[in-house]
Parts: structure tokens; C-alpha cells; sequence
């Protein structure tokens, strides 16, 4: 396994001052990251389930609810989080190709990206309020009841997204830090690859999303 | 494959290739939004029902490196993803079982073909 740590120092001169007695295991911390990503995967995989009996109750109710969201908007947020998926696996390959600069700004640009999808989040969930589309509200409670359910689910699901999109954000924020410091680096990128592994689950989990809430109705 | 496997192997990726898989995705999108628009009824579902994993298996195989990656990382996802399949698959045959069978219409295609 300590073959697979991604130290060939004898190549990087320019780090022969790291610690020699420094032991890692980049291939179980690579593990530990994966085991952490199925369990998110069964939080959203549950979550999932109920939407899909919940639209095979309320068919109807499901496709009329549908109809109010906004398809542009959805379709932007994919482009959006895509891109930004893209943008963090080059800057890890920029950052192994040993052009720390470029990392930055890719890794800079991955996280704009998702501030870019939040604030598209913000304006839809703003005007979704605005219509008294929320949970418990005046008008959502002369809806029927399976309007009300999809909704319900949709400020569950893309809220709980939302927030990864968040912890994501201050994730890479914090893996620039350490691209800056030199913390990481060429040689030593495990953290950066498993902070892209995440952002590219919170990518995955918006692949679903799109068609549930917003494409097909 | 997985012997081939080295520390290195995303420095073997090239920018070019994920700008493709980028495209590829955005494409796969713009497909499943257009059917959606068409109101091509069933048919526009069945495309999103196939398109979504594909773009899914897309962002996994090459911007999460697990086509790289040895084959104890896909067997453990393959195990993850097969336990998920399992918990949905089963809980939904017991909820459509319990109501109507799997007839023409039953629970399961009042959901996906409605």
C-alpha cells in the first residue's frame, strides 16, 4: 500500500528537507474517503426512495408541483456545477503536473463556481417564498396534499444538497490554503484529491437531482 | 487493468480530456431537458431514466478517477451502489406488492410512466 503514497521524493529535490521518518498511507486515506462518500450516498439513495413512493401515490399531484419550478434555472445550476466539476479535477492535475499556479486559480475557480450556484439557489428558493411556496405556509396548506409532499421534498433534498455545496466550498477553500502554504503539494496532494472526491459527489448528486425536481415532469 | 494502476495516474490525464468529458456532460443534459420539453410523454422519462446514470458513470469513471483506480475501489463502490439498489429495489416491491401487482397499472408505473 505505501507504494501507492505518490513520494518519490528522491525525484523532488526541492523537498528533501520533508521529515524522513514521515510514514502515510495515501491509499487508506484515499479508502477512509470513499467509505465516507457511501454513506452519503445512502443518505441521498434513502431520500430518493421516498420521492420515488411518494410520486407513485401522487402521480399527479408530483407532475402539477413540477411544472412550477424553473427548468432554466435547474439546467444553469448543472452547467454551473459541472464546469466547476471539471475545474477541480484539472487543478489537481495541474497541481501534479507540478503548475501550482494554475491549480490556484482552477481550484479558486471551482469554488466561485459553486458560490455562483448558491446565490442561483438563493434567487429560486427566494421567489418559491415569495409565492408562499414553503413549507407550512398559508398558501401551501390549500394545496393538495401531494403538491405539499413535493415540496416538501424539494427543500429537503436540494436544501441538504445545498448545504454540501456549502461544506464543499469551505473545504477547497481550505485546500487552497494549504496549496498556498505548500502544505500541499506535488508529492503530497492526497488531501486535494479527496476534497475533489467530494465535490464531485455533491456534482453527483445534482446529476439526480435535475430530473427528480426539474426535468421531468 | 488494475495492476496498471500507478501514484501517478491522473498526471497522465490531460486537460483536453476533461474539457470532452465536460462537453460530453453538458450535451447529455441539453438531450435530457430537450426530451423533457417535448413532452414526449414515457419516452422522455426512459431517456432520463438512461441518460442520468451515464452522466453519473461519466463524473465517476474520469473526474473521480475510479476507472483508474485499482479494483479494490470499484468493488467496494460496486458493493455501496449494489446495497442501495437492493434497499430501494426491495422496499419498492414490497410497497407495489401490497397494492395492485406489477400490472400495467400498478404502484411502479403510475410512478415512472404517469
Amino acid at each position: 500500500m505505501s507504494t501507492l503514497v505518490g513520494t518519490h521524493s528522491e525525484d523532488l529535490p526541492e523537498h528533501a528537507h520533508a521529515p524522513a521518518h514521515e510514514h502515510r498511507d495515501d491509499t487508506a486515506a484515499k479508502i477512509g474517503m470513499w467509505l465516507f462518500l457511501f454513506t452519503e450516498l445512502m443518505l441521498f439513495g434513502i431520500l430518493f426512495l421516498v420521492y420515488a413512493v411518494y410520486r407513485s401515490i401522487y402521480s399527479e399531484d408530483f407532475h402539477h408541483a413540477a411544472l412550477e419550478l424553473n427548468v432554466a434555472l435547474g439546467s444553469f445550476n448543472t452547467f454551473v456545477l459541472l464546469t466547476s466539476s471539471m475545474t477541480m479535477a484539472m487543478s489537481i492535475a495541474a497541481l501534479q503536473k507540478r503548475d501550482k499556479n494554475l491549480s490556484m486559480v482552477l481550484l479558486l475557480a471551482t469554488i466561485v463556481l459553486g458560490a455562483l450556484f448558491m446565490v442561483n439557489k438563493y434567487f429560486e428558493w427566494g421567489a418559491k417564498i415569495h409565492h408562499g411556496l414553503y413549507p407550512a405556509s398559508e398558501h401551501m396548506r390549500t394545496l393538495p396534499h401531494g403538491e405539499q409532499l413535493f415540496y416538501g421534498l424539494y427543500y429537503t433534498m436540494t436544501g441538504l444538497h445545498g448545504l454540501h455545496v456549502l461544506a464543499g466550498m469551505g473545504l477547497l477553500s481550505l485546500m487552497l490554503y494549504f496549496v498556498v502554504r505548500d502544505k500541499i503539494r506535488p508529492d503530497r496532494h492526497v488531501m486535494l484529491e479527496n476534497s475533489g472526491l467530494y465535490w464531485h459527489l455533491v456534482d453527483l448528486i445534482w446529476i439526480f437531482l435535475l430530473p427528480l425536481f426539474y426535468v421531468t415532469t | 487493468m488494475y495492476e496498471s494502476e500507478s501514484p501517478e495516474h491522473a498526471a497522465h490525464v490531460n486537460y483536453g480530456m476533461y474539457v470532452l468529458i465536460w462537453i460530453a456532460l453538458l450535451i447529455l443534459t441539453q438531450f435530457t431537458v430537450t426530451a423533457a420539453q417535448l413532452h414526449l410523454g414515457a419516452m422522455g422519462i426512459i431517456i432520463a431514466v438512461i441518460v442520468t446514470p451515464v452522466k453519473a458513470l461519466l463524473v465517476l469513471y474520469f473526474f473521480m478517477h475510479l476507472g483508474y483506480e485499482r479494483l479494490m475501489f470499484k468493488g467496494m463502490f460496486a458493493f455501496a451502489v449494489s446495497t442501495l439498489i437492493i434497499a430501494i429495489g426491495f422496499t419498492f416491491w414490497t410497497w407495489c406488492s401490497d397494492r395492485g401487482g406489477w400490472g400495467r397499472h400498478s404502484c411502479l408505473t403510475r410512478g415512472v410512466l404517469s
